[in-house]
């Protein structure tokens, strides 16, 4: 699913596979990912490159802010603040409604794709992520949902214990299942509803999991 | 200089060249020509390009060489739909982050655009709205906000309102400005958040009847 999209700016397919596995491996280790540290010339050699796509792909990751400029040479992976979660979870408020409103508000017809793409996904995905990305493009407008997909792809690491219960992944499940449902129905007011308050309690669990001390543990939402 | 700060010079002039309309939409920007024409080598040149891909002023065309991004009406239309839901929030933002320093900056700006006017420097006014947008992003403070707005603004670049518009639109627009000065000063964030809805819907509709008259500048 995430490729479809990231593929969208054209990056030469070997830049981008190094950026796609660096970036997976950030989001899978966290602060620990290679060792805590991002040296080009090691990459090069554990990704098993040349230098140049693992350099383009490092300079990436630290305009996006997913790593940051070691001191010492190379980068580090950027530390989970607060600020940063909460910054994008307003921004999320802001398109990720809109997004379901526009796709609630589409007809039916339009939407046979996008439906597949949903079911495919399903509501039950552990990883939220394609769940809202589908629901992007069901939107039918390209700028929102390559804008929420920027967003997606800089989300920050949030494996951090604590956080996530089983109730509060099945109220995540309920959340996008009535997302789904208001969608499904036509009616785009629900549907704009539903996405708010599935991701307040979707940020505010993230919120959590920032304050909280690193473990492991999914990414909400 | 370092090729760091080449690198950055040769981004800055780059992104000018396109903003400005010297470099037209669909026009291939390519490393061997740039570098000669900046008198740099190849690295800085190159991640210049790369910056500029990130921000989409340049897309890869169907051969894989950097293009500069080319807007259909359809785009047009999503992209205000996005733009609005944005930079309403970074005005809101602003309306109570902004500092004295910004203020004064965006009160300089708003005076350098009604010279440009009066003395019917239209090439210059795309590159001061530019700078006037740019800085109510920062002014927001939310980095992620400023940042996707940067990178959609890279997608509208070498078709701005104040290209394509009218004397009459492009004194509006300018006149807007100066209303949001005022507005942001009192921290009005609903007014301002008013004016800036309707300062984007008619920069779309001027964009839109641009790009219907064939010829976007």
């Amino acid at each position: 699913m995430r490729c479809r999209f990231v593929g969208v700016s054209g990056h030469t397919p070997l830049r981008e596979k190094a950026f796609e596995r660096i970036r997976g491996e950030l989001l899978a280790s966290g602060p620990r990912a290679f060792g805590g540290r991002l040296v080009e010339q090691q990459l090069a050699v554990e990704l098993e490159m040349s230098r140049t796509p693992v350099r383009d792909a490092l300079r990436r990751l630290a305009v996006i802010g997913l790593v940051e400029e070691a001191s010492g040479g190379g980068y580090v992976p950027r530390r989970v603040r607060l600020r940063d979660v909460r910054e994008q979870f307003d921004i999320r408020l802001l398109l990720e409604p809109k997004a379901a409103e526009l796709a609630a508000a589409r007809p039916a017809d339009d939407l046979a794709a996008a439906f597949v793409a949903l079911d495919a996904v399903g509501v039950e995905a552990v990883d939220g992520s394609a769940f809202h990305l589908a629901v992007a493009e069901a939107s039918g407008n390209e700028v929102l949902m390559r804008s929420i997909a920027t967003i997606d792809e800089r989300s920050f690491v949030l494996r951090v214990s604590g956080g996530c219960s089983a109730a509060d992944r099945r109220r995540l499940r309920a959340g996008h299942r009535a997302v789904l449902d208001a969608i499904r129905a036509g009616e785009p007011v629900a549907a704009r509803a539903a996405m708010r308050e599935h991701l307040l309690m979707a940020g505010g669990l993230a919120a959590t999991a920032a304050r909280a001390p690193r473990g492991d543990q999914e990414r909400p939402a | 200089m370092s090729t760091d700060s080449l690198s950055e010079r040769a981004y800055q002039e780059l992104r000018a060249a396109i903003i400005g309309g010297r470099i037209a939409p669909g026009e291939a920007v390519l490393e061997v020509e740039v570098g000669p024409m900046l008198r740099m080598s190849r690295t800085p040149v190159r991640e210049a390009l790369l910056h500029l891909e990130l921000e989409g002023y340049l897309v890869r065309d169907e051969a894989s060489r950097l293009v500069v991004h080319r807007l259909s009406a359809r785009e047009v239309v999503e992209m205000f739909v996005v733009r609005e839901l944005l930079e309403g929030e970074a005005v809101r933002l602003a309306a109570s982050c902004i500092s004295d320093d910004e203020l004064t900056r965006l009160a300089e700006l708003i005076a350098a655009d009604r010279r440009a006017l009066r003395r019917r420097r239209f090439d210059e006014l795309a590159g001061i709205n530019e700078q006037i947008h740019g800085l109510i992003m920062i002014a927001s403070r939310n980095r992620t906000l400023s940042d996707l707005l940067r990178h959609l603004r890279g997608r509208i670049a070498g078709l701005d309102a104040f290209a394509v518009g009218s004397p009459d639109d492009q004194q509006q627009f300018v006149e807007e400005h100066a209303v949001l000065l005022e507005l942001l000063r009192d921290g009005d964030e609903d007014a301002a958040v008013a004016l800036l809805g309707a300062h984007l819907g008619r920069a779309r509709d001027v964009l839109l009847q641009g790009l219907q008259d064939g010829d976007p500048r």
